[in-house]
Parts: C-alpha cells; structure tokens; sequence
C-alpha cells in the first residue's frame, strides 16, 4: 500500500531527519512506530501522509508514484485515501463537533453519500454523537482526539496515519482509541500509528524503532 | 445533507460567525456602496429635472433673446415677415396694485408680470412661464375676447387675464369689463379686461407650494405669480426699458430648425450680443452638464470603491493571517489550493453581495427619507428614485469588488504549508 524507496528528508539541508528510508506497507497492515522526542516521527508520517513534499526517494501510494503529481491530485488522495490523526488534534476552534467532522466532506468530490447519516454513525461509534453541537473548545482531551478520529475515519480511508493518537490522554481514553485502531486493523485498513515508547499494547503486526533517521525493528 | 449543504454549511455559516469582522467589512463595503447609490439616486433626480426642464422647453416652438431695443426691432423687422412667428416681451415691474388679498386668513401677494402679445393667439398655442419653466400650453378663453389686430394696431388700453388671477383680484371668474390699473416707467395706465383665458399649465410645484404656504396657519405673505396678457405694442410705448426678455414662438414646427438658423444668422450679422436658448441649446448644456457630472462622480466613485477595496483587502489579509491555523488544517484533510483559492473568494464575494443587499436596502431608506424633507420643507418634488438598473449596478460593482480584492487575500491563503500550520497548538 505504500512503498518507500530511499527517502531522505532534511529541514534547511542541515539536519537530516530521515535517512535512506526504505519501508514496503502492505495492504492492511498494522505499523507502529515509536522513537524518542524529536526522532522524525511526525515528519515521517507527515512525508508518507502526503503533506510534505519535500522530500527525496521515491514513494508510491496504492502502487502509483506520487513524487511529482499536481497539488489537486495530492489533494485528492490525502482526502479519500487517508485519514490523518494528529499528534494535537488539530481541530478548527470557531466549528462545532458535527462541522469539524463533516469537514472532509467538502473536499471529497464526487463522493456522495448520506452524510447525514454517515457522520451520525462515525460519532456514534466513537461515543461522541451527543457533543454534536458543542464547540471544541469546551471538550475535554478525550473527547477532542475522538472528534479527530471522528473527522479522519469519515471517507472511510484505507490508509489510516495516527501520529501519537494517546499522548495527552489518560489510560481509560487512551484504551478506547487503541480498541478503536484495533478495530479499524480489523476492517483490513492499514494503520500506521506513531508512539513514544513500546509500553502501548497496541496488537501491531510490526514494531519499528526511529532513531538517527533510521528505522530498526 | 448532500455535499452543497455540506459546503454551505461548513465554509458559509463558519464565516459568518465571526461577527465583529464580518461585521467590519460588511459596513466599509456598504458605506462605499451607499454613496454609489445616493450619488447615482441625486444624480438620476438632477439629470431627470433638467432634461425634463429642456424638453419641457416648448416642443420645438420658442426662441428666446434678452430685450434690448435693436433685438426687438430685427426680430419685428427682418424674421416677422420670414417665419410664421408671435413675438411676445415680458417683464416683471409691472403691479397691478400693491394690494394683498385675503385668502383663508393669509395674505397672497401678487407679483403680475406683463406679457406683451403680438396677435390674437388665444385659440391657439401660448407661451406661458412658470418656475422659470416654459410652456406652450394651448390656451381657451373661457370669458370675453382675445387681443385682437385692432387693439394691436390702435395700441388699446386692453388686457387679458388668467382665471385665476380674475379669482384672485376680483374674487370672480368672470371678470370682463372690470379695469386695472398699473404701474409702469411712464406712470399709470388703465386697462380694461376685455377676456379671461384658462388657466395655464401651473407646475406641480407650484401647486404644492401655494398648498403648503396655505395651509401653515402663521401669516406669512404668500406670493403668486401671474401674467397679464396685452397689447405688444402697448409695451413698446409704455414698458420698452422693462422688457427683459423677448420670446419668439414659431407655430410650425417643421421650420423650427430653420428659424433657429435663421434668427442665429441675423442677430450675428447685426452684432447683437444676446444669447439664444432654443429646446437643442438647452439639451446640449445639459448634456454637457450630464457629462462633467458624471465624469467627476465616476472619479469620485473609483476612489471611494478602491478605498473600501482597500479595507476588505487589509482586513482579509489579516484574516488569513488570523485563520493560518484553520487552512493548514483544510488542507491537511485534503483541500487543495484551489479548495482553498475558491474559499477565501466565495467568502470575498459573499461579504460584498451582503454588503450591496444592505447598501440598497439603506439607499432606498435613505432617498424616500430625503424626498419627504426635501418635499415637506422645500416644497420641492425632486424624486431620488433607485432604479433596478441602479440596484443591478450596485450588486455588479459589489460583487466585482468581492471578487478583484479577495484575489490577494485568497492566493495568500493558498499558499499556506500545512505541515508549518499542523504543529502548532
Ligand atoms: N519545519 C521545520 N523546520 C526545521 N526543523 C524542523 C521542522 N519541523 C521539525 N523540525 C525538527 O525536526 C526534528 C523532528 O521533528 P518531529 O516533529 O518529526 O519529531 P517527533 O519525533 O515527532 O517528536 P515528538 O515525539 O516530540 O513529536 C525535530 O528536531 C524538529 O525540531
Ligand atoms: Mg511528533
């Protein structure tokens, strides 16, 4: 599902964050990734997510290399192929729940289900459908990383990148969204998922360490 | 929901919700879009008033010189005989008495002008004046006779009058035979009133203001204008040094034009320095005055409308600025630049079409509020109207501004990288 071939990714051409990556995802696969503070993790995710592309190697999603497409392609493809978790939830202040949830849904062109619906049951599964109408700011950390998830599980993406999902969250929160990625894992998506420490029972198939811009088992 | 709702919801609704900035922009948009339309409503009013004052210049009949003694003497002389013409003088020291009549508990004044005529034209079209207006009305002697050839030729002592100036100076309408008496440089003269003539076409305005003097219960003098018709040669003898000006009604109006030429012609080759003012001299001043109008309104507006442009543009940039955190995340979930470049747009567009909703709304406001006042206390019924073809321009020039000064802000917004947005927090 997504193949990366000797990815390089330095900030100003100083610091080398990724060195020479070389990584094959497959279909449905579970990855979690874990490396100390300021490893390249988010960077990593953020080049196999799409968002940066500034980048060398080469790196192809769903076999179709995606080094040199248009800004509309990308576009497309973060959309409706991959659901992106942040590592702060990144969600917009001024919305409510339902709008932050529906937000992809502008963007998915040709894509035309109930929405309605489709957004009631994504929250309803995450336990977050009676904070419908509440602003973001009033939710707790829990609830905010629910709306999140929420948000990037709405176009149903194969691909789904969490970038530590459970950092801010106590254990009972934190247990939640890991059942939720097990379940997803379940459903055949494949999962990349970005943690500090390997102490998480996450029930990933591969476990991968970042470190010096490299990747270790 | 389908993907519109969505859409309108999400990006519409959110805009909307900032209110104090939206709020901002709006009323900036709508001070400069106001005066677009209060500027074009007094412009369409003033322009209407003196089109309206030139075409109502007597349908291709009259002429019009000052008095002087040389241009009466051509006009009798040399363009008489050559066009089918009546000559009138008129002045306006000319008082019948300096009596003030009652009327309803106030006193009317009447200020009478003369009107020297030239022919017994009191079947036909005649020339008549009010608020400065010219009219060719056709008259209909309702009492009596006409000024005849005879009285003309023997200089008669004899007068004709409108009705209601026979109401007004012998409370009857029907006044054949009474006399007056008048004023002139050479003293006195009696005249007898040998006929009463409808009255001519009074100006709305002057009807409204007669009834709002009248109807104001302080005893204020009012004053009414009236004419009294007499022999033109009565004039000549009596009157020469008064006559202001000399109006020449040409009957057929087939020879308008070549009248127009021809008494250009004459009073040029006799060296009379007098000013001609015909229907086409008047259309081409107020073309001309239509003209610099608009030329110095159109500068006016492009400043105004830049600067207001200029207050979207600000605000918007800043606005980007303020929401680089909410774009970094849209296209973190898959907007494009162009999501982003439409977004930023549409909301550009959307603040000035509210903005012309509200401009219009508080023009109309605006120029009905002024055509109360202007007609309450100024008795004058000058219409600031807003046409549709106003109210198409407005939200054409809005939207126009919405989409030229959101394009900056837009492919700012556009050019945000979301991976420099994303980590903040
Ligand atoms: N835009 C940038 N410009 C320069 N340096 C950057 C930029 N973004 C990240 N870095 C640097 O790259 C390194 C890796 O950052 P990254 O966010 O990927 O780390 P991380 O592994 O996700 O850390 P954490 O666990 O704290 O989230 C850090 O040292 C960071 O300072
Ligand atoms: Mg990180």
């Amino acid at each position: 599902m997504i193949e990366m071939i000797n990815i390089s990714k330095s900030y100003n051409g100083e610091r080398q964050i990724l060195r020479d990556l070389t990584l094959h995802i497959r279909d449905g696969e579970y990855i979690q990734i874990v490396g100390g503070s300021g490893a390249g993790k988010s960077t990593f995710l953020n080049v196999i997510g799409l968002l940066d592309r500034n980048y060398a190697g080469k790196l192809k999603i769903a076999g179709r290399s995606v080094d040199k497409i248009s800004d509309t392609e990308i576009s497309a493809i973060r959309c409706c192929h991959i659901g992106f978790i942040f590592q702060s939830y990144n969600l917009i202040h001024n919305m409510s729940v339902m709008e932050n949830i529906s937000l992809p849904a502008i963007y998915a062109k040709g894509k035309r289900p109930d929405w309605k619906k489709r957004i009631e049951e994504k929250m309803s599964a995450l336990g977050i459908w009676h904070l419908k109408n509440q602003f973001i700011q009033y939710l707790s950390g829990g609830e905010k990383q629910r709306v999140a998830i929420a948000r990037a599980l709405l176009l149903d993406p194969d691909i789904i990148l969490a970038d530590e999902p459970t950092g801010n969250l106590d254990v009972d929160n934190a247990n939640i969204i890991f059942e939720t990625l097990r379940e997803l894992h379940r459903q055949k998506k494949t999962i990349v998922m970005v943690t500090h420490n390997t102490y998480v029972a996450s029930g990933a198939d591969h476990i991968y360490r970042l470190a010096d811009g490299k990747l270790y088992e | 929901m389908n993907n519109m709702g969505i859409f309108f919801k999400n990006n519409i609704m959110v805009l909307l919700r900032n209110r104090l900035r939206i709020a901002l922009t709006i009323f900036g948009c709508s001070i400069g879009l106001l005066v677009f339309i209060i500027g074009n409503a007094c412009m369409e009013g003033y322009f209407y008033n003196l089109y309206r004052d030139a075409y109502l210049f007597c349908n291709n009949v009259v002429l019009l010189f000052d008095g002087s003694d040389d241009t009466y003497d051509v006009l009798e002389n040399a363009i008489k005989p050559n066009y089918s013409t009546s000559i009138y003088s008129s002045g306006d020291t000319f008082f019948v008495s300096s009596n003030k009549y009652y009327y309803n508990g106030v006193k009317v004044e009447n200020n009478i002008s003369y009107i020297g005529v030239n022919q017994n034209d009191f079947s036909n079209i005649i020339l008549s004046k009010h608020n400065d207006q010219y009219f060719c009305t056709k008259s209909k002697l309702i009492y009596g006779r006409g000024i005849t050839d005879a009285d003309i030729q023997n200089k008669n002592h004899v007068a004709v009058v409108e009705k209601n100036t026979a109401q007004l100076l012998f409370q009857t309408d029907n006044c054949v035979g009474e006399t007056i008496e008048v004023h002139c440089y050479y003293g006195y003269i009696e005249l007898e009133i040998v006929g009463v003539i409808d009255t001519l076409g009074i100006h709305d305005a002057d009807v409204l203001t007669v009834k709002k003097q009248l109807s104001q219960t302080d005893n204020k003098d009012i004053s009414l204008y009236h004419y009294v018709y007499i022999p033109n040669t009565l004039v000549q003898e009596y009157m020469k040094d008064d006559v202001k000006e000399i109006r020449v009604l040409v009957y057929d109006e087939n020879n308008y034009k070549e009248a127009v030429s021809g008494f250009t012609m004459i009073m040029r080759e006799m060296d009379l320095s007098t000013g001609i003012v015909s229907r086409k001299s008047m259309l081409q001043e107020a073309d001309e005055v239509k003209w610099n109008l608009k030329t110095t309104f159109n500068i006016i507006i492009i400043l105004i409308i830049t600067f207001s442009g200029l207050l979207l543009v600000t605000i918007f940039v800043f606005s980007v600025k303020e929401r680089v955190y909410e774009i970094g995340i849209r296209r973190a979930i898959g907007a494009s630049k162009f999501d982003i470049l439409m977004q930023f747009m549409l909301e550009g567009m959307l603040i000035a079409v509210i903005s012309a909703f509200f401009a219009s709304i508080a023009g109309i406001i605006v120029c009905n509020f002024a055509n109360t006042v202007i007609l309450r206390f100024f008795c004058i019924k000058f219409s600031l109207g807003i046409s549709l073809r106003l109210l198409f321009a407005t939200f054409g020039i809005a939207a126009l501004q919405g989409i030229l000064f959101s394009v900056v802000p837009a492919i700012v917004a556009a050019r945000v990288d979301p991976t420099e947005t994303i980590r903040w927090e």
